[in-house]
């Protein structure tokens, strides 16, 4: 083919006429196979290169489990609840018996809600550490790819020694939990997170304070207050923003009424802050671990509850380590719900997404969207 | 003055950063290689079941209570016992929690891959099988200055 | 933790008293749980006057109900509360119903720009119309899908 005949035509960059209004503009698809966007597609428009409109396509790993869980009894749900986040599996599951325990009036024992939380502050350092290291991933940085994905291994090993199970516990059942703790675990929890806090200041050493970081997420990515709540985005991007919103403090459920922690925010709404707050929230749960253990009570782990959605309505609230999982749960007497609407935190944080990548350069978009903490799955249940 | 301190403070902390991983060097890796060395899971684990022929009585709560169905109730003589297919199998162990009889127990076998789909179906016969006893097996350690390793459960 | 409730019954004391014929039904479900069931023409009113009135600014989400024994659908939105700090923990269930035969709502992206995805999902899994709503598009399932909406209670699945 020759190019000597039709020269002008032929480029890229589309039209002929500068002038026209987005003539200059490129647009370009990112994903779905994972470069750098999730199970997800990013429609990103640009211009050079700032990004001037970015949209997420999400859809790809839908699996409709809102209507698998109107056709399964509500322990058999519960495997599923779990799969749209395996690496923040108790919390999901937490939602789900709560919107059954609100409507069959069930509380369960003292000791139970103490190793619910238990879990639950596990699993938001493990969901945290992940998204970490593929944050490193984002950024080119291999060694924060590896150390945060080992250092989970230490409460991978934890839960397994809890659950059974290394990351899909199925561990919360309406009621309570399944097991008690098991012979030596609180000695070892003390030592593992004891470790992992000293590891805590090693990643402020060799990622947070390196300018390697620093440059490429301060002042990028920009998520303003009132944007963020206007979005109704939660969770550690509603925080990195500014707001002083936690579940677990504003709705205090399970044992988190009786557990003296703070809530972390930054002030600034980019990059950096919202890192800083999962990295915060990291401590502070690794913190709760030990309290936790301290004051838990002793007596059942479970009471019993019929497998039995009483007629009626609940709306259960769980802070999740991507923010609020609720489930607005409708009963109608039967041994499955008559419908049970999954709003996961992902799902509302996919609203941030373009809020926050307008005006940011394409080499600064993944590590960018990845700090909202979306997780793709999650989102699209 | 202050592009120079910023300046200092960013190569301070690019020092700090690469010492902090060189100090790494010196520690223990914490990956296993796994067919040689094997991890040890705790008591507890979900591995795969272990049936109790003489208690089972065959009435299928197992099977009404997998999220899989991946349980099937099939004949032996005139009783009947559960049928495992492992490659839908989420060992979630709801059917060891719902057994009325105590028949299944969770072992601590993991490693259960096969290379063809029809022997991921586990009959009564099998499953009753007690699990392998399998050698050299490591554990995830955290012990002070050597921080987190894997080490022999032997010497743990 | 005192079982009064207070602040619930406040809120819908006021709300009653500014809309004394659009809301049909207004009811506390539970601690920090309240059920408010309006009149769909006059749900963009109710909804700017819980934004700036009462500091509803928080939109934590839309359910869309399929009653097909009672031959409508009904859509919720989730509202919380970050401007009140005082209220942070309540959630108001703003209903209202649509036939099933025409199925058209308002839509409230105009209110909380949040609720534009939750909108968009509604549209496709329960073939609901949001009017004025900007992007009335597919959401998670296929450009191309061209089945029922897969939500509705008459669609069902071989395998359960």
């Amino acid at each position: 083919m020759t190019t000597t005949d039709k020269p002008a035509q032929e480029s890229t960059l589309g039209s002929p006429s500068p002038d026209e209004p987005g003539a200059q503009t490129l647009t370009l698809s990112v994903g779905p196979q994972h470069s750098g966007s999730g199970h997800m597609r990013l429609i990103v428009e640009l211009d050079g290169d700032i990004i001037i409109n970015a949209e997420p396509d999400p859809g790809y790993v839908h699996r409709g489990i809102e209507k698998i869980i109107e056709l399964r009894n509500i322990i058999r749900s519960i495997p599923v609840i779990e799969r749209p986040s395996i690496i923040d599996a108790s919390n999901l599951n937490h939602a789900w018996v709560k919107a059954i325990e609100e409507l069959q009036g069930v509380e369960p024992p003292a000791r139970g809600q103490y190793l619910r939380c238990l879990l639950n502050e596990m699993n938001r350092i493990m969901s945290h550490l992940y998204w970490l290291s593929i944050y490193g991933v984002f950024l080119g940085h291999t060694t924060m790819f590896m150390w945060p994905l080992g250092d989970r291994e230490l409460f991978i090993d934890l839960a397994e020694s809890l659950t059974g199970a290394r990351i899909t516990y199925s561990y919360l059942v309406p009621g309570g939990v399944r097991r008690d703790l098991p012979q030596g675990f609180a000695e070892e929890a003390i030592k593992r997170t004891e470790y992992f806090e000293k590891r805590l200041d090693e990643y402020e050493n060799i990622f947070f304070k390196n300018p390697l970081f620093t440059s490429r997420a301060k002042g990028v990515g920009v998520l303003s207050r009132q944007r963020a709540i206007e979005l109704g985005a939660t969770g550690p991007t509603l925080r990195g923003s500014g707001v002083e919103a936690d579940l677990r403090k504003d709705e205090p459920y399970a044992a988190y009424g009786e557990l003296d922690f703070k809530v972390h925010t930054r002030p600034d709404g980019d990059s950096y802050s919202r890192v800083m707050v999962h990295v915060d929230e990291m401590r502070e749960s690794s913190q709760l671990i030990r309290q936790i253990l301290e004051k838990m009570p002793s007596g059942p782990v479970r009471r019993k509850a019929p497998i039995v959605v009483p007629r009626g309505e609940a709306y259960s609230r769980v802070e999740s380590a991507r923010g609020e999982c609720s489930f607005y749960m409708i009963g109608e007497g039967g041994d499955k719900p008559y419908r049970a609407r999954y709003i996961t935190g992902s799902y509302r944080n996919m609203a941030a997404i373009s809020a926050v990548l307008q005006g940011v350069r394409l080499a600064d978009m993944p590590t960018s969207w990845w700090s909202i903490d979306y997780w793709p799955v999650e989102a699209d249940r | 003055m202050a592009p120079i301190v910023g300046k200092v403070r960013g190569a301070a902390n690019s020092l700090l950063a690469y010492t902090t991983g060189l100090r790494h060097l010196f520690h223990k890796p914490y990956t296993l290689k796994f067919p040689q060395q094997r991890y040890a899971v705790e008591k507890g684990f979900r591995g795969r079941h272990l049936l109790h022929l003489d208690r089972c009585t065959g009435c299928g709560i197992c099977a009404w209570i997998c999220p899989e169905k991946c349980i099937t109730i099939v004949q032996r003589g005139d009783r009947w016992f559960p049928e495992y297919f492992y490659g839908r199998c989420c060992f979630c162990h709801f059917c060891t929690d719902y057994c009325p009889e105590f028949a299944l127990e969770e072992t601590v076998e993991y490693d259960i891959a096969e290379y063809t789909r029809d022997r991921l179906v586990w009959s009564p016969e099998r499953l009753a099988q007690p699990p392998m006893k399998k050698d050299d097996k490591y554990v995830f350690s955290v012990e002070g200055r050597r921080g987190a390793s894997q080490v022999s459960e032997l010497e743990h | 933790m005192s079982l009064s409730h207070e602040r619930e019954d406040n809120l819908i004391k006021t709300l009653k008293e500014n809309f004394p014929t659009d809301i049909k039904d207004a009811t506390v479900m539970r601690r920090s749980r309240i059920n408010v069931t309006v009149a769909p023409e006059k749900i963009l009113d109710i909804a700017l006057f819980l934004r700036d009135k009462l500091g509803f600014d928080h939109p934590t989400g839309v359910s869309a109900v399929d009653y097909n024994r009672e031959s409508r659908f009904e859509i919720v939105y989730h509202l919380a509360s970050i401007a009140n700090p005082a209220q942070r923990d309540i959630l108001i269930n703003l209903k209202e119903s649509v036939p099933r035969n025409t199925p058209k709502a308002t839509s409230l992206v105009r209110i909380w720009t949040g609720v534009e995805n939750f909108e968009r999902e509604s549209i496709e899994m329960f073939g609901l119309q949001f009017e004025g709503h900007p992007r009335p598009e597919k959401l998670f399932l296929n450009d191309n899908w061209d089945g029922p909406p897969p939500m509705r209670k008459e669609v069902r699945f071989p395998t359960d």
